[in-house]
């Protein structure tokens, strides 16, 4: 008895062409420098402080009764804006949400900063056409 | 900024400005820009839209003529052939830049363009 195999020839899945691997290799080596900036590392750690950070937490469970009750329409809504004005003041004010806020802003300027490298060089906004639009529409 | 990450950002926007989607694209948008009267209506069309949409927001009612008007008009220019060329560059332009954009997103473990685009304080 013998067994009949079929061959299949799949698909290579790829986002890019083979002419585009340069562009994939540069893209890959840029993302990678990036992350290994100091100013990238501080955020990801201020990003994991706040996280962890039991106050945030506690102040983060206040908030959400709050805007539940909101939704559900329970108590005074004037009480509940002005509680949830109150604990978002506090929890603005706690020093590992001040350091969050200080390092997501370097972050933030470092990659507009690299994104107008790209862009000068590409001869194109690279960020704005490189946004995934949501819609499927290609706009 | 490194002078290595510098070195490779620029690397990777020459990349793409070598690559067939973008030449295409500027090649095309060059073609709209010679136009003279077409890239003029274009600007029209764009000031018309800035100022309908200024106005919607300041919460006053278009007419329903000046709607058609601007619809007309967008219409036109829609299916002229070479902004029709030149919107389909973008798009495939657009393709690859999300591609590329997807790499260094990966990388960072976070949308790099949402990052980069984040308005500033």
């Amino acid at each position: 008895m013998s067994t009949q195999t079929t061959k299949i020839d799949l698909p290579v899945l790829s986002h890019f062409d083979d002419q585009d691997a340069p562009i994939y290799h540069a893209a890959q080596v840029m993302g990678k420098l990036l992350f290994e900036t100091a100013e990238y590392k501080a955020f990801l750690s201020a990003l994991k402080a706040v996280n962890s950070n039991v106050d945030i937490q506690r102040l983060s469970a206040k908030i959400r009764e709050h805007n539940t009750a909101l939704q559900w329409g329970k108590g005074d809504a004037a009480e509940h804006q002005s509680a949830l004005e109150q604990l978002d003041n506090e929890m603005e004010a706690l020093p590992a949400m001040l350091a969050y806020h200080a390092n997501e802003q370097a972050t933030l300027q470092l990659c507009r900063e690299v994104d107008l490298i790209i862009s000068t060089s590409a001869g194109v906004e690279f960020a704005a056409n490189a946004k995934s639009s949501g819609c499927g529409c290609g706009g | 900024m490194n002078p290595e990450l510098l070195k490779a950002a620029r690397d990777l926007g020459e990349n793409l400005h070598q690559s067939e989607p973008v030449e295409a694209y500027l090649r095309a948008k060059a073609v709209v820009e010679a136009d003279l009267q077409l890239a003029e209506r274009e600007s029209y069309l764009l000031s018309v839209y800035h100022t309908l949409v200024q106005r919607q927001q300041g919460g006053e009612q278009l007419t329903n003529q000046e709607v058609q008007e601007y619809n007309q008009l967008s219409g036109e220019l829609q299916r002229n052939p070479l902004i029709q060329a030149r919107d389909s560059a973008l798009g495939t332009l657009k393709s690859l830049f999300s591609s590329a954009g997807n790499e260094i997103t990966n990388q960072l473990g976070m949308d790099f363009t949402k990052l980069a685009l984040a308005p500033e304080n």
